[in-house]
């Protein structure tokens, strides 16, 4: 009995800490958008390895495209300002495409997202793209890429 | 002779103008296997930008960003010292959205390297190209790779 009970007890934590574990490039990534929507930039953080670095593209109709890079920190130190009004964000993944080699891989996530700031409403169209290694065996992102449309109604 | 190139160039950037976003991306590629500089200077857009994430089985992953004159000044010096070059396109995808693509491209690119050219290098990784329509087809506005080069020693024994 108390041999079954201690296996019991050992598939529960294996169970419980499986999904850490096995943590895909993707998941990570699609957990960035899920903390992206909570504005919790200190998560964030902590999806990236040392050094990394984000460039972005912001398409506009009327404009030619804005081009930007920048390291990680300065990004989320910017965005997390810029978001300050944002009251509502929500996000929805609408198409993923993962490629991986032995150390590193590149996941891209075509998505929608609509929100409020102050009296405006948002949408934001786009695609993001995380290359990503591996950083004491957990995948960090070392690139961020975001390319979108952000439109105010 | 010279209207018959000037329509053979014409008949070509009107193919080009319909080429997917994953041929314009997969001819930059080839064009760069093929140390073709004109035609890569020709698909990046005029304030392209570049990012080599670099990584290596000891140390951290490293970032160099550039622009894109700048990082094809360095290529087509680097490639003089380059040989036998060879190219394998493994796993491809796309995503568009209204206005633009994302390609990502997986690919093993081997060769020769040094003075001698009896160093072989092999070089696996993923190209992240963001593009965006023109006239003339598909501009590359970010062109970003993410590789693990290795160069073990050559058949003399060379590093």
């Amino acid at each position: 009995m108390r041999a079954v009970r201690s296996i019991v007890v050992a598939v529960a934590f294996v169970l419980a800490a499986g999904p850490v574990l096995a943590e895909e490039p993707a998941d990570v990534a699609k957990r960035f958008l899920q903390l992206f929507e909570k504005k919790d930039f200190a998560a964030i953080r902590g999806l990236f390895a040392p050094g990394a670095v984000v460039s972005t593209v912001d398409l506009s109709r009327t404009e030619p495209p804005k081009v930007g890079q920048q390291a990680a920190g300065e990004w989320i130190d910017g965005i997390s300002k810029e978001l300050e009004p944002v009251a509502f964000n929500g996000i929805e993944i609408l198409e993923t495409s993962t490629l991986a080699f032995d150390q590193g891989a590149t996941v891209s996530i075509r998505f929608r997202s609509s929100g409020k700031a102050g009296e405006h409403t948002f949408t934001n169209e786009g695609i993001d793209t995380y290359s990503l290694t591996k950083v004491d065996d957990t995948w960090r992102i070392v690139r961020y890429g975001t390319f979108e449309r952000l439109e105010f109604q | 002779m010279r209207e018959i190139a000037l329509a053979m160039g014409l008949l070509a950037s009107a193919a080009f103008a319909q080429e997917t976003p994953t041929a314009a991306a997969t001819r930059f590629l080839r064009a760069f296997e093929h140390s073709d500089f004109a035609t890569v200077r020709s698909l990046l857009a005029d304030d392209a930008t570049v990012i080599r994430t670099s990584l290596s089985p000891k140390g951290s992953p490293q970032n160099q960003r550039s622009s894109g004159a700048a990082w094809v000044q360095e290529a087509e010096t680097n490639h003089a010292y380059l040989r036998d070059l060879k190219l394998d396109l493994l796993e491809s995808s796309e995503l568009r959205i209204d206005g633009g693509a994302v390609v990502n491209l997986r690919y093993r690119f081997s060769g020769l390297v040094g003075p001698a050219g009896k160093t072989a290098f092999m070089s696996d990784g993923i190209d992240t190209y963001i593009l965006i329509p023109a006239q003339a087809g598909w501009k590359i506005l970010q062109y970003n790779y993410i590789e693990r080069l290795e160069m073990p020693r050559g058949p003399g024994g060379e590093r």
